[in-house]
């Protein structure tokens, strides 16, 4: 098995042998549950646009939960000085955490289709708005677990990590928000930043390659930047 | 002494240099936020920016210096590690932003809606792609509106497919400025809110919410045939050239007063027309360029010369808009009667009289509007969108139709009726002073017409089903004048235009006598809401599996691996 796996493995395993996933898990399926019958009752529409838009602030919420403590807590208790010294790359050991946190994240989602059974249950669906809703799901989780892992990459507190990371997302969330409908190269820089308008797209039924193009980069950028962070240590 | 000096210094630097560092972000925070908000880099942005960016600069080398970041090994090698995270964070962000810029100019869309609904038709694709030049889309509607997520988002669909269409949204609510700029560009006094408005150089044309929404429920959304005519009006080289008589007490368009006619002279305008004002008699002829020419409301009689000019101008394929009144002063008619009946339009000397309401104590009144609703308009392209919508006339004469004549190549058909009950008074004289009488032998009875339109007849189906190909040949068909004639002028007045159905009456009518009808044949689309049909069991099975049901699953998971690790 490659380093990556290894380390992908022993983090999947960590999540899994604590409480962490089963309760991020759990409080994701209650809220995004609320969400999704109270407004199917409310529009009678057979749709996950509005459920999964109320979603984006509970994954702005459980993401940062998820990467909290993949790098804080190496830095406080010192483990992570073994990874540095052992035969593994910096990137293998960003990479393999990346992908465990991402698979949690999938994990935690992943019981939301059994909405769609519910759908198709009192009406008829559209399917290919659902498959792109969660195309834009999985991209947009890779972003929020990368800006997680960042946040958890310079600090040491996990605590302190999480509520930074929950912030730095809501902010991208709100100037999504904030600069819609309005002109001007600033408020097209904000709405370009903001995740707002590029999950809407997803969720409308759209794949628009800006959108993939953005969650994808931004997502590379963030693991970039976690690499050179992690491999500064090294040399201080 | 100087011992003493040297530590109130330090002192001094340690206790507020952070403050300071953090009142100079602040600042260049504010100073940037006040640029943003008057929209311009002033003295009141660049000073507060200048001095916080100068004080975090200052503070932050003196900082350096001071506590030696350079000075030893370890704080050296920390110092240039540090920098090197962030210049080659620096540089992968320079990365990312140029992937980003070029992906927001190359970029492709799936749409994979089941019933495309942000796709466009091969049509419309076609268009797009032989589009040659920049045209401005600006949307001026309140985020709240019905059917704005569609009209962006279709509109979105048109940048994607050309490069020459930017788009651009105006808020009109949070941005006034912006629509005073817009409307001063495009020389209207009134621009109407809940518009997309199509720029392609010096022309443009408005589309209105109402004709993006097929106004039947369910409503339906028909955007792309309202937006791709549009575009196909703006990009045309010419504009409908609309000439408005004067001369005979005509209303005038310049006139912004109640009785003037300059709402629906800005509407045009809106429709990428050209209105001028036009004297037959000193110019001795209907301008060449003229596409169609607009009688409104005549007080006085045209001289046989003008009527001939007029005839003249018919003959050779002329469009003409006639809006008459009833006869006033009594019994001084305008002279179109003969110059109309050439085309089988019959006008009289009557005022259209219409009972409407049943009023306590005095009986049954009649009223001088005219309601023309639902069952009062004939089939017709001009009536076909605003069936919905009432038309509302304020004292008119009824204008008919002759019987189909085989010795006549024109046919006029009627395109409204005054409601059941109406009639056409002829005792216009004594109107003002006796409660008007329905008399059977004088008056005319109903059905009452209040509009005719009249064309050259159509080719025979005898003809046709010998010559099939005939049918579909544009250039085939029988070529003529258009004439629509209203007994009233009152109704496109700037008092009575905004009425429901008024104005779109009028913009129809100009549109079928330009020939601009929608020819495009881009169907409405259904909004394809998916309506589920939920029963309260339903529902309640619904919410409590999801919310408590599926979140059990993990809890079990969760406790089961608890127990086991804790034994």
């Amino acid at each position: 098995m490659s380093n990556t796996g290894t380390i992908f493995q022993r983090e999947i395993s960590a999540y899994f042998l604590s409480p962490i996933a089963y309760v991020v898990i759990a409080v994701f399926t209650v809220f995004s549950g609320y969400f999704f019958s109270v407004m199917l009752g409310i529009t009678q529409e057979t749709t996950l646009q509005y459920s999964l838009a109320y979603s984006q602030f509970i994954l702005s919420i459980l993401a940062p939960v998820i990467t909290m403590r993949l790098l804080a807590e190496e830095s406080k208790t010192g483990t992570i000085e073994p990874l540095m010294t052992a035969a593994i790359t910096d990137f293998e050991v960003v990479f393999g955490k990346f992908l465990a946190a991402w698979a949690l994240y999938n994990i935690m989602i992943a019981p939301t289709a059994f909405y769609i059974i519910f759908l198709a249950w009192v009406g008829s669906p559209d399917y290919g708005t659902i498959i792109s809703s969660y195309i834009g799901l999985v991209l947009m989780g890779g972003f929020f677990i990368s800006i997680g892992m960042l946040v958890s990459a310079v600090t040491k507190n996990q605590i302190v990590a999480a509520v930074i990371g929950i912030v730095a997302l809501l902010i991208l969330l709100v100037i999504g928000l904030a600069s819609s409908g309005n002109e001007g190269w600033l408020y097209a820089t904000m709405r370009y930043i903001g995740t707002y308008d590029h999950w809407e797209t997803f969720t409308k039924g759209i794949i628009d390659t800006r959108d993939v193009v953005y969650y994808v980069s931004f997502t590379a950028l963030l693991l970039f930047i976690v690499v050179r962070i992690v491999e500064s240590r090294r040399w201080r | 002494m100087s011992t003493v000096h040297e530590k109130n210094r330090k002192d001094w630097f340690d206790l507020y240099s952070g403050y300071i560092i953090l009142a100079g972000i602040v600042a260049v925070v504010a100073g940037f936020g006040v640029s943003r908000i008057f929209d311009s880099w002033g003295f009141s942005a660049i000073l507060p920016i200048g001095i916080g960016g100068g004080a975090i600069i200052g503070l932050s080398t003196a900082a350096a210096v001071r506590n030696k970041w350079f000075s030893t090994e370890a704080s050296k090698r920390k110092a240039l590690v540090g920098t090197n995270v962030a210049v080659m964070s620096i540089f992968a962000a320079a990365i990312f932003a140029i992937v980003g810029f070029l992906n927001n100019r190359h970029y492709e869309r799936f749409d994979l809606t089941l019933t495309g609904k942000y796709s466009l038709s091969q049509k419309t694709e076609n268009i797009l792609k032989n589009l040659n030049k920049p045209i401005v889309v600006t949307t001026l509607f309140n985020p709240g509106e019905m059917f704005y997520e569609q009209i962006v988002d279709i509109l979105k669909e048109y940048a994607y497919h050309t490069d020459n269409i930017k788009l651009q949204t105006i808020d009109p609510l949070r941005n006034r400025t912006k629509v005073e700029e817009l409307a001063r560009r495009l020389k209207i006094s009134d621009l109407q809110l809940n518009t997309v408005v199509f720029e392609c150089g010096e022309y443009s044309k408005h589309v209105q919410q109402n004709e993006v929404i097929e106004r039947e429920y369910p409503f339906k959304f028909k955007g792309e045939e309202a937006f791709t005519e549009a575009i196909l009006n703006v990009t045309q080289e010419k504009q409908t050239a609309i000439y408005f008589v004067t001369g005979h007490g005509e209303r005038l368009f310049e006139d912004f007063d109640r009785s003037g006619i300059s709402g629906i002279a800005n509407a045009l305008k809106r429709d990428n027309c050209r209105i001028a004002p036009v004297d037959i008699l000193s110019k001795k002829k209907i301008p060449d360029d003229c596409d169609i020419l607009v009688v409104a409301g005549p007080t006085k009689p045209y001289l046989t010369e003008e009527l001939n000019i007029i005839r003249n101008y018919l003959e050779g394929r002329g469009k003409m808009l006639l809006l008459l009144e009833p006869a006033a002063p009594p019994n001084v008619p305008t002279g179109f009667r003969e110059l109309l009946a050439e085309y089988g339009i019959m006008i009289r000397d009557d005022v259209v009289v219409y009972v409407k309401t049943k009023m306590p104590l005095f009986g049954m009144q009649t009223v001088a509007e005219i309601y023309v609703g639902k069952d009062e308009y004939a089939e017709h392209k001009i009536t076909e969108d605003i069936k919905n919508y009432n038309t509302i006339l304020y004292g008119a004469a009824s204008v008919g139709a002759t019987p189909p004549n085989d010795q006549m190549p024109y046919q006029a058909t009627v395109l409204m009726n005054a409601p059941d009950g109406s009639w056409g008074e002829t005792d216009v004289v004594n109107l003002k002073y006796i409660k008007p009488e329905q008399n059977r032998e004088e008056d005319l009875v109903s059905p009452v017409p209040l509009a005719v339109v009249s064309h050259v007849k159509e080719l025979p189906q005898s003809v046709l089903k010998s010559h099939p190909t005939m049918a579909t040949d544009p250039k085939a068909k029988p070529q003529g004048a258009r004439l629509v004639v209203f007994g009233d002028v009152d109704f496109v007045s700037n008092e009575f235009v905004d009425n429901p159905g008024n104005k779109d009456l009028f913009r129809n009518s100009i549109n079928w006598l330009a020939q601009k009808e929608a020819q495009l044949g881009i169907s409405a689309k259904p909004p394809d809401f998916r309506k589920a049909v939920i029963h309260p069991v339903q529902i309640k099975v619904i919410f409590w599996t999801t919310i408590a049901g599926i979140p059990v699953i993990p809890i079990i998971v969760g406790s089961i691996v608890w127990w086991k690790r804790r034994r």
